[in-house]
């Protein structure tokens, strides 16, 4: 039996160290182009560019306080229509309350399958991340967030949302459809 | 809109039989009819009815209409089974030649149910002063009354109220087709042995005088010289300038417009579509200047939706979408680079359909929509200002590719450009992926 499970666990870990071999295999740095990343390549942040953003930022905007809370998650699976590959991100939830203290949208404690914001690439030119965010209820406000480092405790946000044809087909009801992330240019965020 | 509605002719009263039959012609609809095209084409039925016949039921003869032709063109004739309108047969002529297809249209059977069956109608005439615009469409309508209480059906004494029943038929429809119109309206085949049969009443070899038939660049132009458009794009234009609600405006089945109305920040909603050939909408701010995934999948529930309801587009390819947007451009009159797109499908209405059915994955295609618009951007021959957003080549690639990945035929989508000075293009993929704008003539 003794040997039985020693066998169970050398092939484990043989296995195991296939994959991680393979997830590691020549990672691909982040702005590659996805035509040209082949099946299941690890698409790393090798300059170490997403890092300095990591941390809790507030603005405020319109009189609602906006709290940013930045993380960066490594080898995150990223499905394509086509192919999927594994990629180093910046996940970013968010708190928006409004001049009462009311919050007016939460995405950091909460389950909500809309609203999220991840990191795609880097725009090497303006020294920005940028990141997609799907947008609230019907994709309202589905676009690009560019970040971009200030200095150790500013990051500046733009934010441009495309646009969205509403159907009774693609959106039934009457779903609230207010983009309460601020759709601004160059608004100054500061690390807490 | 002056829509002139007047009545005229007594109430029918009558009790059908359940069968009519009969070879000999009597008119029981509520008009006049092209009598000598529906004997005739009974004739030319009743010889070959073994070969025409693809339907159950029975023509109900005496109920043809002409649709208020007179030049022996065409008819419609209800084809019932038990008491119920089971499929119109529908009767275009070409030249000499005389065309049998069964069509299915809900509004077609539940006309002719109403006209066979009803017990108490009356026609009413409607004549559309702008329905000779861009599309020959003819309607037909008669009013039929519902008693409250069967037990008294009389509307003289008897309580109850009227309804309407209506048939349009567009000859664009009709006849531009030079093989088998299906029963959704769309032209099949081609090709292959003509079904049609020798019309006895000889017949012109050539077409009747009818509008000539245009292509996408002319369908396009009709739409935008129309200064009722013309104007309406101007306005949503300036609104495509601001980073505000977005705005946009319908243009019907008959080529009339709707007011602009305003939607929300970063959407627009344009509601009823069903007799709406055209959607123009805005993009505001700094998106991306052409259509998106959702853009291009929302087009193909409208072609269904408008061309199988009354007073929407008689066909496919008269369903488009428009939109106008703007991006800075430094090398740009005015510091601006404006972009006004159309979209029109060019394939039948059973590819439309199965487009429109496509549960698509819009979460993973609009973020590898948005992904690529970032890579394009990245190339200067795609950004013509410093990499700030795409130019025309840009979003047209990005536009091409995204059918790709949404498995829609390339060669089937029609992408117009309309510049500033209102000349039209088509927009060619090049086999290197790249884009030409081929002008209208």
């Amino acid at each position: 039996m003794k040997i039985l499970l020693y066998k169970k666990i050398f092939f484990s870990f043989v296995l195991i160290g296939i994959i991680s071999c393979k997830a590691q295999q020549n990672p691909l740095p982040l702005n590659t182009w996805m035509e040209n990343i082949p099946q299941g390549a690890y698409v790393k942040d090798l300059n170490n560019e997403l890092s300095p953003y990591v941390g809790t930022y507030k603005a405020t905007y319109q009189g609602n306080e906006i709290t940013l809370f930045i993380t960066k998650e490594e080898n995150k699976l990223e499905e394509l229509t086509n192919k999927y590959y594994y990629n180093d991100v910046l996940n970013v939830k968010y708190k928006i309350k409004n001049s009462s203290g009311q919050i007016l949208q939460e995405t950091q404690n909460g389950t909500t399958p809309n609203n999220i914001i991840t990191s795609t690439r880097t725009k090497p030119s303006t020294g920005q991340i940028i990141l997609y965010y799907e947008g609230t209820n019907c994709g309202v406000g589905w676009g690009d967030i560019y970040l971009k480092k200030i200095n150790n405790t500013q990051i500046s946000w733009t934010y441009n949302a495309e646009s969205t044809l509403i159907t009774e087909q693609n959106c039934p009801g009457n779903p609230d459809k207010t983009v309460y992330l601020p759709q601004t240019k160059d608004l100054i965020f500061t690390k807490q | 809109m002056t829509v002139l509605l007047s009545l005229y002719s007594c109430i029918h009263e009558e009790i059908i039989s359940s069968s009519d039959p009969s070879t000999e012609y009597i008119n029981k609809s509520l008009w006049k009819e092209d009598e000598t095209y529906i004997k005739n084409v009974m004739q030319v039925y009743f010889e070959n009815e073994a070969e025409i016949k693809k339907a159950n039921g029975i023509p109900f003869w005496n109920y043809a209409t002409t649709v208020e032709t007179f030049d022996e063109r065409f008819l419609m004739v209800p084809v019932v089974s038990n008491n119920k309108v089971v499929s119109v047969l529908q009767v275009p002529r070409r030249g000499s030649k005389i065309y049998f297809y069964y069509t299915y249209y809900p509004e077609h059977i539940s006309f002719f149910q109403a006209l066979v069956f009803g017990k108490h109608k009356k026609a009413i005439t409607r004549e559309n002063s702008t329905a000779a615009k861009s599309i020959s469409c003819t309607t037909q309508t008669f009013a039929i009354w519902y008693p409250a209480d069967e037990s008294n059906p009389d509307p003289e004494s008897g309580e109850g109220s009227w309804g309407t029943r209506t048939v349009v038929v567009c000859r664009e429809l009709l006849e531009d087709c030079v093989s088998i119109i299906d029963e959704f309206g769309q032209c099949t085949g081609g090709g292959g042995n003509d079904p049609g049969y020798q019309y006895p009443g000889g017949g012109s070899d050539s077409p009747p005088k009818l509008p000539p038939r245009k292509n996408p660049c002319e369908k396009t132009k009709v739409i935008s010289t129309d200064p009722a458009v013309k104007a309406k794009i101007e306005f949503i234009k300036e609104k495509a300038d601001l980073n505000g609600n977005e705005f946009g405006f319908k243009i019907q089945g008959n080529g009339e417009t709707s007011a602009v109305t305003e939607g929300g920040k970063d959407f627009w909603d344009p509601g009823d579509l069903s007799r709406v050939s055209g959607l123009y909408h805005c993009h505001s701010g700094d998106g991306v200047n052409i259509f998106s995934p959702p853009d291009i999948h929302n087009l193909f529930p409208h072609i269904i939706i408008s061309v199988t309801s009354p007073g929407g587009a008689p066909t496919v390819k008269d369903v488009f979408k428009g939109i106008v947007g703007s991006a800075e451009c430094n090398n740009c009159p005015g510091g601006k680079e404006y972009f006004h797109y159309i979209i029109r499908f060019n394939g039948t209405m059973d590819q439309a359909s199965t487009i429109s059915s496509t549960n698509y994955d819009m979460t993973k295609l609009k973020k590898e929509y948005k992904r690529r618009d970032n890579e394009l951007v990245s190339a200067s021959m795609y950004s013509n200002n410093d990499g700030l957003s795409l130019n025309s080549k840009g979003v047209e690639k990005l536009f091409f590719e995204t059918l790709d990945k949404m498995e829609i035929a390339k060669d089937l989508m029609i992408l117009q450009s309309v510049d500033s000075n209102g000349n039209i293009s088509t927009i060619k993929l090049n086999p290197d992926g790249t884009t030409e704008a081929v002008p209208c003539p």
